[in-house]
């Protein structure tokens, strides 16, 4: 492993952060309020408790293979050839996820602030950026997405800045609907939290090996509900539950509501900021599809599969251009990540301890 | 098969190496007149005189542009016309002078005279003396017209290598202080010098400088900048990746903190590695100033850094595609101002561009009354008029003419002009996709100063990867008590800089 490339638990949970916050973050409140209304900060804090029950499971895994990721530990576990598909089957999913990233952030983009200007020419120019750094190291991402956290600071001071119009008894009556449909807003939200699965495909890049990834992790996922929770919170004590049942993106309209003395409407920046987001997203995705291809193909070079795989996903986008089309392919994209990214780290874990297969950490 | 065609097509140029045949002196004085006329190819400045010292027959050499006569006379020539010494003890007096030496190489001999010796040679003898005096006019080390400073050391580097190590090592006085020197250009052989503090400086950033500067093979170095390319990074960035100064103040502090200089023969420019983004925008007044006020003016920096880059795209990005985003009161005003302009946002902004570039450049050139004129007549006539005929929407005339002063800010000249280079890329962004174009266009920048390293120095630090600890000197500047650390992205052998030096305060 070259030196160069490496990097920090630091830089490590900014990338975890980066890969789960990104195109739902405008649209989250509205989609979890549909299924549990007021209750919704009670799905937040209960999927953030949820998602960190998998860190800690991915976390006992990685530990047993410390200098491997995910692909390497299902190669040695599986042997070869299913290995591959395994791998496969995760850059598909990656590749499936980048595409429906995409097709959300065109279709906003179109809707919210660009209605004239072609989806291909959105698409391309989001594709080209995430193409010239997903085909550079993990160590430039993740110098990148520290860069980027600066939008945060922007939604959580705008969305505390509309705290002063918030009413609190929206938050009210507490757990009315009893618990299903806070559990249904659960598997609603799990959508959201994807990423936090890819400490198990950079943790080799971490120096000094193996310190502090679940931590890094389970940190990330402290930001990334902590982060949910304002929006969401903020959201429900802003809006009526009318008004949040029919504006799909409550977010931008809230940051749209404020006004200030010399930017009339702030909402547009704000959605330029969330492009950011976005990119980081696409980018940290697009390097574990080509970690994965690489894995498969040993010899091909990172070039021509970052051109592949980008062609792929701007190819594959393109159909998906309307709301039908997105919501389709999100359940679909949805089911899909949740078999690939629940299930096979769990029964990688399985067969590690059944077999009790460990890496053999040599002795320095 | 590239290759292939390559030769076919190029004439190989039969490489003409240099003889270095050595020659030892002559045991007559003719024949080494002759063959060192010979090595300077008859050149007309060499100067030749026989005499006679105390009955031997000899004769001095030297070039006549290269040499101070008096200083000849007096030191050398003047003590071994003294007959009341013998001239053997004379001789021998005279060679604990380091300015006096024995040499029997003729090719040795003609490379001295270069460098302004004066050979003095004595019939039957198989080795002549060299008398160095070389003639060199200095200027005073006056302040660098373009890091000018209110406070603090006022002078400034000189054309003369010597004379710089000296400054340095005036400021500096430790015996760690190394100096390594490289000559480089193959007709030139132009002396560069490598200073370094040996025990504070990574080993392997002295290695790699030095790597670099041996790998140069070129026939001239005609100015630092020569230097600058051949050994950054990253080739074709825009970005500045070596720091140039002119100060030896600054060449102290950096060597100080762990870095290298690179100095040139005949430059007044050093170069300092390696280097951060964030260097850029320190200037020795900051630590002048009081804590409060340099840090201010440091992050007044950075944001006209970002200003430049982005405020004429952020013009042309609200008037093109969100004119929402005006307030309700500021609508009539801009509206009006640009109602009657004929040309797009994009084109007007670029043609004040270029306009506000033609007046820097061409008040550079020219000696300094007419140039303040040239600023008067460029800024507020053509200002003015331009937006009396209706050609320039008025609000660009204030937006472009920030954008240049707050380029101007930035204490490296290079720097400013980087960002107004790249605001160009930033406009067409906005002009193309509005705010998006502009995000992307920043993303696309930022993304390429991420992957910039500067001798294993990541270009952004301590930004990313993150040091909170060195924002203390990096973006901010705290006071000066509380700087303890070297900054820990150049490696430095030795980390702590400073231990609490205000102990005398906590003694209750």
């Amino acid at each position: 492993m070259n030196s160069k490339t490496n990097i920090t638990t630091f830089q490590l949970g900014f990338l975890l952060i980066h890969a789960q916050i990104g195109v739902g973050i405008l649209s989250m409140p509205h989609d979890i309020f549909k299924m549990a209304e007021e209750d919704s900060w009670i799905t937040i804090l209960l999927t953030g408790m949820f998602i960190q029950i998998f860190i800690l499971l991915y976390g006992a895994l990685q530990n047993r293979f410390p200098n491997k990721n995910l692909f390497e530990i299902a190669r040695t576990l599986l042997g070869k050839k299913i290995g591959n598909i395994v791998t496969v089957l995760f850059s598909m999913a990656y590749i499936s996820f980048a595409i429906n990233v995409l097709a959300r952030y065109v279709y906003l983009l179109n809707a919210w602030m660009m209605p004239h200007t072609p989806k291909w020419a959105l698409l391309g120019v989001m594709c080209f950026t995430v193409f010239i750094i997903a085909k550079k190291n993990l160590q430039i991402i993740a110098r990148f997405s520290i860069i980027a956290s600066v939008v945060f600071t922007g939604f959580v001071i705008s969305a505390l800045f509309s705290m002063k119009d918030a009413n609190f008894s929206f938050l009210l009556p507490v757990g009315a609907n009893g618990v299903m449909p806070i559990i249904k807003g659960v598997q609603a939200t799990t959508y959201s939290y994807f990423g936090y699965e890819f400490f198990l495909l950079f943790s080799p890049f971490i120096q000094p090996a193996n310190k502090g990834i679940v931590r890094a992790a389970t940190i990330a996922n402290i930001f990334v509900t902590g982060f949910y929770f304002i929006l969401v919170v903020v959201t429900i004590m802003y809006f009526t539950k009318k008004e949040l049942l029919m504006i799909p993106e409550p977010v931008l309209f809230l940051i749209k509501s404020i006004s200030f003395k010399i930017i009339e409407r702030p909402d547009l920046f704000f959605t330029s900021m969330w492009i950011v987001l976005v990119a980081t997203t696409l980018m940290i995705t697009l390097y574990a599809v080509i970690l994965g291809f690489r894995t498969v193909m040993t010899k091909a070079k990172i070039n021509y599969i970052a051109i592949a795989v980008i062609a792929l996903i701007f190819l594959g986008t393109l159909p998906i251009n309307d709301m039908f089309k997105i919501k389709a392919f999100t359940t679909f994209n949805d089911q899909y990540l949740r078999i690939v990214i629940w299930a096979l780290p769990i029964i990688l874990l399985l067969i590690s301890f059944i077999f009790n297969k460990k890496e053999v950490v040599k002795d320095k | 098969m590239l290759s292939f065609l390559k030769n076919l097509f190029s004439q190989k140029e039969p490489e003409v190496q240099p003889t270095h045949a050595t020659q030892s002196v002559y045991t007559s004085i003719d024949e080494n007149i002759h063959y060192i006329k010979q090595g300077l190819y008859e050149s007309d400045d060499i100067q030749i005189q026989k005499m006679t010292i105390q009955n031997k027959q000899s004769v001095i050499i030297y070039l006549e542009t290269m040499v101070k006569t008096e200083q000849i006379q007096q030191n050398f020539l003047d003590p071994l016309m003294d007959e009341s010494i013998e001239l053997d003890n004379k001789i021998n007096q005279l060679l604990a002078n380091p300015d006096f030496k024995q040499e029997n190489q003729l090719d040795q001999v003609i490379h001295s005279m270069i460098q302004g010796n004066c050979v003095l040679y004595f019939e039957g003898e198989t080795h002549c003396y060299l008398l160095n005096s070389p003639q060199a006019t200095h200027r005073s080390p006056d302040e660098p017209p373009n890091e000018k400073t209110i406070r603090g050391s006022h002078k400034g580097f000189i054309e003369d290598l010597d004379s710089n190590i000296n400054f340095v090592r005036k400021r500096i006085q430790n015996p760690q202080l190394t100096v390594k020197y490289i000559t480089k250009g193959d007709e030139e052989n132009i002396k560069i010098a490598i200073l370094y503090i040996n025990g504070i400086a990574n080993e392997e950033t002295i290695a790699q400088v030095k790597e670099r500067i041996e790998a140069i093979s070129t026939d001239m170095i005609f100015s630092p900048g020569y230097i600058e390319e051949m050994i950054e990074e990253k080739q074709f960035s825009p970005f500045q990746q070596v720091l140039l100064t002119e100060r030896p103040d600054r060449v102290d502090a950096n060597l100080i903190e762990g870095r290298v200089a690179i100095l040139t023969e005949g430059a007044t420019d050093t170069l300092i590695v390696p280097v951060s983004f964030f260097t850029f925008f320190q200037s020795p007044d900051d630590y002048n100033n009081k804590y409060l006020a340099g840090s201010f003016f440091r992050i007044l920096r950075l944001f006209s850094f970002l200003g430049a880059l982005t405020l004429p795209a952020i013009y042309i990005a609200v008037v093109g595609f969100h004119f929402e985003t005006i307030p309700y009161k500021m609508v009539g005003l801009v509206k009006g101002s640009i109602e009657s302009i004929p040309f797009s946002p994009l084109s007007e902004a670029l043609v004040m561009t270029i306009t506000i570039e033609l007046i820097r450049e061409a008040g550079i050139r020219l000696p300094s009354p007419i140039g303040q004129t040239i600023g008067i007549v460029g800024g507020l006539i053509i200002g003015e008029s331009v937006v009396n005929a209706g050609i320039i929407s008025n609000i660009m005339v204030i937006v472009i003419a920030l954008t240049a002063i707050m380029s101007f800010v930035i204490p490296v000249y290079e720097l400013g002009n980087t960002v107004r280079l790249l605001s160009i890329p930033v406009m067409i962004g906005a002009a193309t996709l509005g705010f998006v174009g502009i995000i992307f266009a920043f993303m696309i920048i930022a993304i390429h100063m991420c992957s910039i390293e500067s001798f294993g120095t990541p270009y952004l630090s301590p930004l990313t990867p993150t040091r909170f600890s060195e924002f203390k000197d990096g973006i901010v500047r705290v006071p000066s008590w509380m700087m303890n650390r070297r900054p820990k992205d150049i490696q430095p052998q030795k980390k702590i800089f400073q231990k609490d030096s205000r102990e005398w305060d906590n003694n209750e």
